[in-house]
């Protein structure tokens, strides 16, 4: 499907640059609407005047992605999974970042709580963002309905998280739909034999559900069929087989669908996919493995979670549920769903932290984003007042802004006078990042100060601080350097 | 309202009152089918009226299988990425590029080659609190090669990396020929030292080598330079040439038959107008190998995954100063807090014995995804890690199938 162009909406727009949107044209409204940067419904006269109906019916279509977007859960825990508009993140960019689930089972009560809590308490703050989990599947693993629901419940019980039911048997869906009535969850899974029985759960229990099969033209016959049901909150597994020729496989798998939604235009696959890599478990005897492998398989499900994230896999069910696990795949995922139209550059400057005087150190670094978010959050949790001098690298970190030549003796020297530094900070010291280490002596000419190599990690700087900050043996030092 | 039949009746029957009437507001019927008999109490002109209520309803929720087909995804590109041999004379050649599809993409077809493993040595010990070095390692790399200490001669390290962890190449890196760096703690050696180094290491191992240079632009050219007699006859590899550098390393590697390493930072155009520079000075194009520069996992891999995918599909679809194989310093993973910092330092993050080399594996992987073909590695178990999920990724459609159901009633 080619890409729209503002050209595209706006004949489909007022055209009288009103300006009720807050933008000053219409041409502008519809660039960020493409953008999403503004939404079609800040539009008001499209809605309030019936001589535009046509128009925003046919707006309404064009802007609908060709990945639709599914709800799971209810209140403020609800996700919104899909809605992509294409399948390389530089082409735009990646919308809802794939979810994350954890799989408990019906059979092991203690195990199913654990796991739980690790879900419902895994979320912390990383360079600005949030850090978290989105929900949890449950298995039925018993056969029995109502050890199920029970399992359901408990799980309810814990968190008010999204729930994925997991079975093939349309009674034990049933039980699991009846404790978890209102509370939206996703069914997993329609296949070609129980797909009738689960699609009449669907629109009794009005939730999303799943179709699952590894015959991409059965995936889609099965779509097709409960379109057909007027069933239309759908998910895609196209099926997650770990192992040697089948990993592949299942990438090909789903980039068949995203390129055959995204780029053919295909809607009646148009919707989010999911992907198992807790499937690498699937053939073990995982109460009786050692650590080694335990660790070697974990390896194996991080290294399938990330090809599918790498390519907007809407949701993920893991069953490896430890910190450093999740903090690869959490950290996976923030990168490739990082807006690449955002510049990672901040602005250069000298920035005040922990409110310093004039005798407090003066750091520096580079106006790489993750650069200062790193150094500002150590700098700030260890409660040093301090002088950060941020050099204008084109948003490049330490290490290669030097190997580069941006990060010089000369253009720390002018970002010096330009922020007008000899003003503000009284002494004459200034400590470099331990990658910057090659540039003291030059610095030293340049800037006229008494350069100290800090280390090569900020996490290190209040070491650097007991050890090595004297500002009476700087100014001396200073004194010996003017003659 | 009850699904049983039986039951069913009685509900509708309590909704009728005393005249037999009953009003059907917003509701859905969702039934297969409806056998109808007449109500106790209701008479038969409610059980006609619930009928024809029913019937339109009933007919939306049909359930009928309609098969579908999904249309083939056809793609055209029209251009390979360029072929490059690594040579070794006597020894192994390994051989990158000749791309014909996005990587992995085994619905299209299949590509010729995949990504290789070249392991970093250095020309320096490592760092011990005995022996200071400007070679600092993270603990949990270096205690692969401290016991025993193979850092101390680049031959025998070269060795370890591809006799015990299967690395396919070797890169030396001269970090120490830096003329800025201090002497005492391995900085500011001779070309001559240099040359002994290679030679160590080119007796241990009969892989082919990348000539790592330190970064400082005029002894670089010395060391090329310098190297290029003892390296002729092999076709290993020149890392790196940069738009400062490029005009007085590619005529050594035109005159001795090496490939260049082509590196730019993050920035797509400057990568073409270095490779179409250095094509322009009449280095054949089966000499070129670019480096657009590896962010790490979690300190701006996203950027480097974008430049990746751009150059390699671009290259694909016919920019020619773009279809070249990329090399990519995956090594930079350990530089990210969350690989390296110690346990008591982060305890919420968990064990670094895991964290670690799982860090160094995604930044190699994520990136052979859209288009690294030679991954700059250090951690043996990185090593093993890139190459298994390389080898199950490239492996041949298994003619049998498995049930990816499976996992639902795993133990």
């Amino acid at each position: 499907m080619p890409k729209l162009s503002p050209l595209n909406v706006i004949p489909l727009l007022p055209g009288t640059n009103c300006g009720q949107c807050g933008e000053q044209t219409c041409m502008s409204f519809a660039v960020k609407l493409l953008d999403h940067l503004i939404e079609l419904k800040e539009c008001k006269p499209l809605f309030s005047e019936k001589k535009y109906a046509k128009k925003l019916k046919k707006l309404k279509e064009l802007v609908t992605p060709p990945i639709i977007s599914i709800k799971i859960g209810t209140g403020e825990k609800q996700i919104s999974i899909g809605g992509e508009e294409v399948l390389y993140r530089h082409e735009l960019t990646y919308y809802s970042p794939t979810a994350i689930f954890v799989d408990v089972n019906d059979e092991d009560l203690d195990d199913l709580i654990q796991r739980t809590e690790f879900v419902k308490n895994y979320d912390w703050i990383r360079l600005g963002d949030r850090i978290n989990l989105q929900g949890i599947a449950v298995r039925s693993l018993s056969g029995n309905p109502d050890t199920f629901a029970q399992a359901v419940k408990k799980v309810l019980s814990i968190t008010d998280l999204p729930i994925i039911l997991c079975t093939l048997d349309p009674k034990i869906m049933e039980a699991g739909l009846k404790v978890t009535k209102n509370k939206n969850p996703l069914m997993y899974t329609a296949t070609k034999e129980n797909w009738k029985e689960m699609a009449k759960l669907a629109l009794e229990y009005d939730v999303p559900i799943t179709v699952y099969s590894t015959d991409l033209d059965e995936l889609k016959s099965l779509c097709v069929s409960l379109e057909n049901a007027g069933i239309n909150k759908i998910v895609l597994d196209p099926g997650t087989i770990p192992g040697e020729g089948h990993i592949g496989e299942t990438y090909s798998r789903h980039i068949i669908l995203k390129k055959s939604a995204i780029e053919k235009g295909d809607k009646s696959i148009g919707y989010p996919t999911i992907g198992i890599p807790a499937a690498v478990w699937m053939d073990q005897d995982i109460k009786n493995l050692s650590l080694g492998e335990r660790v070697t398989l974990s390896y194996e499900e991080a290294k399938l979670g990330t090809i599918l994230i790498s390519h907007a896999t809407n949701l993920l069910i893991f069953h490896t549920a430890e910190n450093w696990f999740m903090l690869a795949i959490g950290v996976v995922r923030q990168n490739i769903y990082a807006d690449p139209r955002i510049n990672p550059a901040v602005e250069p400057g000298l920035y005040e932290i922990n409110n310093p005087t004039p005798e407090s150190p003066l750091f520096l670094t580079t106006n790489y984003t993750m650069t200062y978010f790193v150094v500002k959050g150590d700098l700030e949790e260890s409660r040093i007042p301090s002088w950060l001098l941020v050099i204008n690298t084109e948003g490049i970190g330490v290490e290669c802004a030097v190997a580069g030549g941006d990060l010089n003796a000369d253009a720390i020297k002018e970002h010096i006078e330009k922020y007008k530094v000899n003003e503000k900070v009284k002494h004459h010291g200034i400590i470099i990042p331990g990658l910057a280490a090659r540039l003291q002596g030059e610095l030293e000419d340049s800037a006229n100060r008494v350069v100290i190599v800090g280390p090569r990690d900020c996490g290190g700087i209040p070491l650097l601080l007991e050890k090595r900050w004297n500002l009476e043996k700087i100014e001396k030092l200073w004194q010996e350097m003017q003659s | 309202m009850s699904r049983d039949p039986e039951e069913f009746m009685n509900d509708l029957e309590k909704l009728f009152d005393e005249t037999g009437v009953a009003i059907f507001k917003d509701i859905q019927f969702f039934i297969d089918s409806l056998v109808l008999r007449p109500p106790k109490a209701a008479g038969y002109q409610a059980a006609t009226m619930a009928t024809q209520m029913l019937q339109p309803i009933a007919k939306r929720a049909e359930f009928i299988w309609k098969d579908s087909k999904l249309a083939t995804i056809t793609e055209d590109y029209p251009s390979e990425i360029n072929v490059i041999t690594f040579k070794r004379k006597g020894g192994k050649n390994v051989v990158i590029g000749g791309e014909k599809y996005p990587p992995f993409y085994s619905f299209l077809g299949k590509n010729p080659n995949r990504p290789v493993v070249t392991a970093d040595v250095f020309d320096v010990p490592i760092h011990t609190k005995e022996r200071p070095s400007i070679l600092r390692l993270s603990k949990p790399v270096k205690e692969h090669f401290l016991n025993p200490d193979v850092s101390t001669n680049p031959g025998l390290w070269a060795k370890k990396h591809v006799e015990e962890f299967g690395a396919d190449m070797i890169t030396l890196h001269f970090i120490g020929t830096d003329p800025t760096l201090p002497e005492k703690e391995g900085g500011n050696q001779s070309v001559r030292q240099a040359l002994e180094h290679l030679e160590q290491v080119m007796d241990a191992v009969d892989v082919p080598i990348i000539i790592g240079g330190s970064g400082n632009h005029r002894k670089d050219v010395e060391l090329f330079t310098g190297v290029a007699d003892m390296i002729a006859g092999n076709r290993f590899m020149l890392s790196s040439v940069e738009l400062d550098t490029y005009e007085k390393i590619v005529p050594v590697a035109k005159k001795y038959d090496q490939i260049v390493l082509s590196w730019t930072q993050l920035d797509v155009n400057n990568q073409k107008k270095l490779n179409s520079e250095i094509l322009d000075m009449g280095l054949s194009k089966d000499l070129i190998v670019m480096d657009p520069t590896v962010g790490p996992l979690g300190y701006g891999i996203e950027y480097s995954f974008s430049v990746y995918e751009r150059m390699r599909l671009s290259g694909l679809k016919g920019e020619e100063t773009l279809a070249f194989p990329m090399s990519g310093g995956t090594t930079n993973a350990w530089g990210a807090r969350e690989a390296f910092m110690a346990d008591k330092l982060r305890p919420e993050w968990g064990p670094r014995a895991f964290r670690g080399p799982l860090w160094e594996i995604l930044t190699a992987f994520i990136l052979s995804i859209v288009g690294l073909d030679l991954a700059m590695m250090l951690h043996p178990g990185s090593v093993a890690g890139f190459k298994d999920i390389i080898e199950k990724l490239s492996a041949p459609k298994p003619s049998k199938p498995v049930d990816g159901l499976k996992w639902i009633t795993m133990k």
